[in-house]
């Protein structure tokens, strides 16, 4: 027993980890809090001269999608920093283009839809979830990453005073700045020409804003670089809007030149993690271990005029679930467990082992969060990774953290 | 800031960042929302460097209010891993052997954030009440009242084994005691 209040209190921090911050970090955390003072008194002494004048912009700042004109726009300017967004969610006519949901150094990716294209699933407690689902993607590039050349054969089509190229395959290109490209890709019969050319023509100047993650984690692998994040993953930007979050971190540098098509990592050492609702996430834990998966349950709603994923939902009552048990004197499970009852720790993660594959669900259980590696990575760094992640709220993007809280130190 | 002041705040932040994320951590229970706490205020420090006249102080003070902060988040609310936090109740081991520390992490725990931090400010900072309801920006008699009562939780969490401080005065243990 200490012997005083004081030694009390020291012995209860004992074993404290080492600090994930550096004195850079702060100074830099204290530069980027001045600077974001300067730009609110800026924007505010702005207001307040629109005001006077008596000019109304407020609904066009605060409205996350909206309709934009196709006259009296500003140019389209990318932002400097590698991980920030610039596309702000517009709509037009019935397809609506969203904020974007990934980003990487060399462009940011907006998800399109159609009003009303949705899909009902079965969350297995007997309710159901509507969810939206996407079928076509806008793609902005940074100066000089998109290849021109790709889609140089294709019919001339004029985009507000500029000369875009569409591919019948459901491909619209555009130079929105010189040498800066933007593209539509659109699903399988899902925008015609005259959809993606008028969506290319409101394309609006919005302003920059650094991405953010719904979490903060203290631990990487070492070698491994942000490369990509945003709301969902690189390989599932369009299908039904599942994911609550996304990073990619690669141990190899990725080239932001001459790309066709937007990169999702293959052939590198790719470490990803993504966040899932749990309802769905037990449904990815069926398709990767147990086979019980089925198609989405279409339901009385009806489903989507167009479905590009085919993503397969959770049914219950397709089968038994073989969760995975935990024991926590070796720190991670052992995959599949004998016990059909068994189930899997609220907190503490699991592994499927020899996958490169380790799971975890928020103490509350409505979330499950994955992390993945694409090359040879022990599952106890993979724990390590999980075990030092803590979520935000993934439905409230107001409470995601920007970078320099999210990721550890050396990879920021 | 110019360069000077920089190298001012650096060599403030490299002298005093590691006690005042402790500092934090006993405030809050958790480490990581301990060093967000401690980036919190130290980001603010920075933007007031030139008018603050005493930053081990003004530091100090951001960093509690910052951990008390942090706990009220609701992501905090929703998201408890079972690693570094102040656990609700003590932990036994497989040989039935109370770990002393999680012992202390368990007497902690039960003390409001707010009351831990007033304890934490007059035993571990060595503040007096009036320092410490400077600090917390609260009336001096709200810091006696909960000195008096965290320390009796303690004592009774801990047992009579523990050689705690007596409270301030018999006359804040009856103000105490009718405010219970």
């Amino acid at each position: 027993m200490p012997r005083d209040m004081r030694e009390l209190l020291e012995a209860a921090y004992a074993g404290e980890p080492p600090m994930r911050h550096s004195t850079d970090d702060f100074v830099a955390g204290g530069r980027t809090r001045r600077a974001r003072r300067r730009a609110s008194w800026a924007a505010g002494a702005a207001t307040a001269m629109l005001a006077v004048v008596g000019v109304t912009v407020m609904p066009q700042i605060i409205a996350g999608n909206r309709s934009v004109p196709a006259s009296g726009q500003d140019a389209m300017r990318y932002p400097a920093s590698a991980f920030e967004y610039t596309v702000t969610g517009y709509t037009v006519g019935d397809i609506e283009v969203s904020d974007p949901v990934n980003v990487t150094p060399g462009y940011q990716q907006s998800r399109i839809r159609r009003t009303g294209d949705d899909r009902r699933y079965n969350r297995g407690d007997g309710t159901f979830q509507q969810v939206e689902v996407s079928a076509s993607v806008l793609v902005v590039y940074r100066a000089g990453v998109f290849d021109a050349n790709v889609v140089g054969g294709g019919e001339p089509v004029q985009i507000g005073g500029v000369t875009g190229r569409y591919l019948p395959g459901g491909v619209l290109a555009w130079p929105y700045a010189p040498d800066s490209w933007a593209v539509i890709h659109s699903g399988n019969g899902h925008l015609s020409r005259a959809d993606m050319t008028r969506v290319a023509e409101r394309l609006p100047a919005g302003p920059s804003r650094p991405a953010a993650l719904p979490w903060r984690m203290t631990y990487l692998p070492p070698g491994y670089q942000l490369s990509s994040m945003g709301i969902t993953s690189d390989d599932e930007v369009t299908g039904a809007h599942l994911q609550r979050g996304d990073a990619r971190f690669t141990r190899q540098a990725e080239s932001y030149a001459g790309l066709a098509d937007p990169l999702t990592g293959e052939g590198l050492d790719n470490l990803r993690i993504k966040v899932f609702p749990r309802w769905y996430g037990e449904n990815q834990l069926s398709i990767i271990f147990g086979g019980t998966s089925v198609e989405p349950n279409a339901g009385a709603s009806g489903g989507p005029s167009h479905d590009p994923s085919g993503e397969p939902s959770y049914d219950p009552s397709s089968g038994p679930s073989n969760w995975p048990s935990y024991d926590p004197s070796a720190g991670v499970s052992n995959w599949p467990t004998s016990d059909p009852s068994a189930q899997p720790p609220l907190v503490d993660p699991f592994c499927a082992p020899g996958q490169g594959r380790c799971f975890r669900y928020t103490a509350d259980g409505a979330y499950l969060v994955e992390a993945t590696a694409s090359a040879p990575e022990p599952d106890a760094e993979l724990v390590q990774v999980l075990r030092g992640l803590r979520l935000a709220d993934p439905d409230d993007t107001g409470t995601w953290s920007e970078l320099s809280e999210a990721l550890p130190g050396p990879v920021r | 800031m110019n360069s000077d002041e920089e190298t001012n705040y650096r060599s403030f932040v490299d002298a005093q960042a590691h006690s005042l994320r402790r500092l934090a951590y006993l405030t809050c229970g958790d480490w990581q929302l301990a060093e967000d706490a401690v980036f919190t205020a130290l980001a603010k420090l920075y933007t007031r460097w030139r008018r603050v006249d005493r930053p081990e102080s003004y530091a100090r003070s951001m960093v509690v209010r910052a951990a008390i902060d942090e706990v009220r988040r609701p992501w905090w609310r929703r998201e408890q891993p079972a690693g570094n936090a102040i656990p609700e109740r003590t932990v036994p081991d497989g040989a039935h052997q109370v770990d002393e520390r999680l012992r202390i992490h368990a007497a902690l725990g039960q003390l409001p954030t707010r009351r831990r931090a007033v304890l934490v400010l007059r035993y571990f900072e060595g503040l007096s009440v009036q320092e410490t309801a400077e600090a917390l920006n609260c009336p001096e008699a709200t810091v006696k009242s909960h000195t008096v009562r965290g320390l009796r939780t303690l004592r009774e969490v801990l047992g009579a084994d523990a050689d705690l401080p007596a409270g301030e005065s018999d006359e804040v243990e009856r103000y105490a005691t009718r405010h219970a």
